[in-house]
């Protein structure tokens, strides 16, 4: 019998004693019973309760601090408003409740010929990834776990390959003449949050397609640790030295 | 490798351009794949290209993405860029490797 059973008799109880009994519950030669069983009910819900928030507690306080790290609220921004940028329809109307604005049809915005200039200049840079070197990217980090035998990982997740034991962020470079590969503050304090909290061991790894594109000669370096490194203070290696390093 | 939406900082080269990871290589292949089509016109030409300054677009596109997707992997990605495309002024925005 649980709590809400003992609470719904209790009601009964004192629904039956009430119709029974013409002068209520007030009567004293009913209330000696019902006060106490009330009292008591009470002290039945509130250590039942009591027991269930310490229980939660010691749950879940132990993660919280872990949770927080590995996923940071993002900063200055309010869930709530994730959504606010574009109105909807008013009630009544046909498609009431759906975005004004959206899909194909929507209107493209204007922009300043100073944006469509650094549009231009984005385009031609090599510090951008578009679709070509992503796929390049894409397919030359699956021979590399293949190779080594750890397997990608999917989503937004703070490491590109991970088992266990071992966290790796690969880099592929694709084009341009920067010897230096960058990864931003927030994505690296995610990184060594997940490491730390899994206890992993963590390695960047670099592969440089620049010469031999996807079906040429890949150039491999690694490092081990995380951050932004110059090339010149990577190890260069090859893949089947690489798997060993990485289940050393 | 993480792909991290940046700023038009980073195309000057200042590192503090890069705002934030939004997804693994995997998990922007997934997100790119979700966005062919004519649904998603805006986000098809930033995927292709990597850069944009059309951040109204990317973000209606995105939002219907996060919440209309049928891979929950699809939407979470959606929402991790959308959420840092929040706020950006410094135009145009690019996704990037760090790698390059």
């Amino acid at each position: 019998m649980n709590l809400h059973d003992i609470a719904e008799a209790a009601n009964d109880l004192t629904a039956l004693i009430e119709r029974a009994a013409p002068h209520g519950l007030k009567h004293p030669r009913h209330a000696q019973h019902v006060e106490p069983a009330r009292k008591r009910i009470e002290a039945v819900m509130a250590h039942y309760f009591e027991r269930q928030r310490v229980a939660v507690l010691k749950a879940i306080k132990p993660k919280i601090d872990r949770e927080l790290r590995l996923y940071p609220p993002p900063v200055g921004v309010k869930e709530s408003e994730a959504w606010e940028d574009e109105a909807r329809v008013p009630s009544g109307e046909p498609g009431a409740g759906e975005w004004t604005s959206g899909g194909a049809g929507a209107a493209k915005e204007e922009v300043s010929a100073e944006t469509r200039e650094r549009v231009e200049r984005a385009k031609s840079s090599a510090v951008r990834t578009g679709q070509q070197e992503q796929a390049i990217a894409d397919r030359s980090e699956k021979v590399l776990s293949e190779a080594i035998g750890i397997p990608r990982t999917a989503d937004n997740s703070a490491f590109d390959l991970r088992n266990d034991d071992v966290g790796i962020e690969v880099k592929t470079l694709v084009n341009g003449k920067n010897e230096k590969i960058t990864m931003s503050k927030t994505a690296l304090g995610r990184k060594i949050a997940e490491q730390r909290a899994d206890e992993l061991k963590v390695y960047t790894v670099v592969v440089d397609r620049r010469t031999g594109g996807l079906h040429g000669q890949a150039t491999y370096y690694y490092r081990k640790g995380l951050g932004s490194f110059r090339l010149g203070s990577m190890i260069k290696t090859t893949l089947s030295e690489l798997r060993g390093i990485v289940r050393e | 490798m993480s792909l991290n939406l940046a700023n038009y900082d980073w195309i000057d080269g200042k590192e503090d351009g890069l705002i934030g990871q939004f997804a693994t290589t995997l998990g922007y292949t997934e997100l790119i794949a979700a966005a062919r089509g004519h649904d998603y016109p805006v986000l098809a030409d930033f995927f292709a290209h990597g850069v944009s300054a059309d951040i109204k677009g990317i973000r209606r596109e995105l939002r219907i993405l996060a919440t209309h997707h049928s891979s929950a992997d699809v939407r979470s990605t959606a929402l991790a860029l959308r959420q840092l495309t929040r706020g950006q002024t410094k135009l145009p925005l690019v996704i990037t490797n760090g790698a390059n």
